[in-house]
């Protein structure tokens, strides 16, 4: 009987540990997939601010010259993908 | 078994916390590129008017009401924010024309979502026949490069003409009191004024002591025309004295009537536009999903409409002090349908 209880025993410490380490797994992979759109989300947001002024100092001179606004072109500018591209 | 499932737990927890934040900064990094689009816009904007017309100085105030989505709310939808930025702009020739300060008088332009409204800041007063002596009062008031000489005026009193007794000519009297014809430019005499500014200049207008007050703290050169007389414009006219000086001293607390009407009781009400404004938020948001043997269907209605209500106040210009209330309104909305089926 003792035999039989330390056998169970262990079957059930076994299986604790694959669990938690297909839990850690499942965790990880999930706190990665939020990590990498977050910082997605930030270098959409810098990359558009630094093109949106490097444009705008671009345009300077002709701006100057010209009796209309000259506005800064943002169709191509980077769209929000949070998965990659 | 209690503990099974703790990690999932956790990152469903966490997860839903990392997932707001995520929507956080989406809306902040919004925010900051709506930010830098309306000042770029106001710069530009002011840049391109003094291109036109060199010399004259341009001011532009861009209100943008922008669509800033927040995690917060159920739908994501969020909420209409206005983002503002402001520019004045001058191009001069400094070897060229002087500016023309005297003839086109300093606006401000109010571009709210494409929408412009113009609005002067300052205006010109013609005064007539002022002592020459009264000049440098007016000098200090208004500021010395805010006066300018229009050519003599009538002379106030003057010698009686007299004969040459050698040819019997007659010579005329000498002009004992000349004057002059001056144009102000007034920030007074704009339809946006500043309370502060109106308030200053009045006190110095009608109160000699108040004009000394003044003069001393900048000044290095005499403040004696501040004992000249000068005219007193409709809107400095005070509860004491009416239409003239007063002379009450420089501690006194004068009640001018006009800018009370104007600017509301102690100077409560500043003119222009309005910081205060009124949104009206209409939303038919829904969400509909249909369970069948196929499959999930779930479709998605996004329908809003956010109304802006902004009030622009203004100086007539009108002796009676009451101002110009304009409403401005705009609107932002958003209509659209999404629809999508999973299989079981």
């Amino acid at each position: 009987m003792k035999f039989l209880k330390n056998r169970v025993g262990r079957a059930r410490q076994i299986g604790k540990g694959a669990q938690s380490s297909l839990e850690l797994a499942a965790s990880l992979v999930v706190i990665f997939i939020l990590l990498f759109g977050s910082l997605q989300v930030f270098f959409w947001v810098n990359k558009r601010l630094v093109q949106r002024q490097k444009d705008y100092e671009v345009q300077r001179v002709t701006a100057g010259n010209s009796g209309s606004e000259v506005k800064v072109d943002e169709t191509n500018y980077p769209k929000l993908n949070i998965f990659g591209q | 078994m209690k503990r099974t499932g703790q990690a999932l737990l956790e990152v469903a927890i966490f997860g839903a916390i990392i997932i707001m934040l995520l929507g956080v900064l989406i809306s902040y990094g919004l925010k900051y590129n709506y930010q830098q689009q309306a000042m770029q816009k106001a710069f530009r904007k002011t840049l391109s008017r003094v291109v036109v017309q060199p010399g004259v100085s341009a001011s532009e105030v861009v209100v943008l009401d922008k669509h800033v989505p927040s995690p917060s709310d159920a739908f994501g939808i969020g909420s209409v924010t206005p983002f503002t930025g402001s520019s004045g702009s001058i191009s001069r020739d400094y070897l060229g024309d002087p500016p023309e300060r005297y003839t086109i008088a300093p606006t401000v332009v109010l571009n709210i979502n494409g929408e412009e409204y113009t609005y002067t800041t300052g205006g010109f007063r013609d005064e007539a026949n002022v002592p020459e002596g009264s000049l440098g009062r007016y000098n200090e008031v208004y500021g010395y490069g805010s006066v300018e000489d229009n050519g003599a005026g009538e002379c106030l009193e003057q010698e009686p003409d007299t004969t040459d007794p050698n040819t019997g000519e007659p010579i005329p009297g000498e002009c004992l009191q000349p004057t002059k014809n001056i144009r102000i430019i007034d920030p007074c005499a704009g339809q946006i004024i500043d309370y502060g500014t109106a308030v200053k200049q009045c006190r110095m207008t009608v109160d000699s002591a108040a004009c000394f007050k003044e003069c001393n703290r900048g000044t290095s050169g005499s403040c004696s025309s501040c004992n000249q007389p000068m005219n007193v414009p409709w809107y400095c006219e005070t509860a004491e004295c009416g239409l003239n000086a007063c002379n009450l001293g420089a501690t006194h607390i004068y009640n001018f009537v006009k800018l009370e009407t104007l600017f509301g009781y102690g100077g409560l009400q500043a003119l222009g536009l309005q910081q205060d404004y009124k949104q009206k938020v209409l939303t038919n948001n829904t969400l509909n999903k249909v369970e069948s043997i196929s499959g999930i269907t779930i479709t998605d209605n996004i329908d809003w409409k956010t109304q802006t209500k902004r009030k622009i106040i203004t100086n007539t210009g009108s002796t009676s002090g009451v101002p110009n209330i304009e409403e401005v309104t705009s609107e932002v909305s958003q209509k659209s349908s999404g629809s999508r089926t999973t299989d079981w």
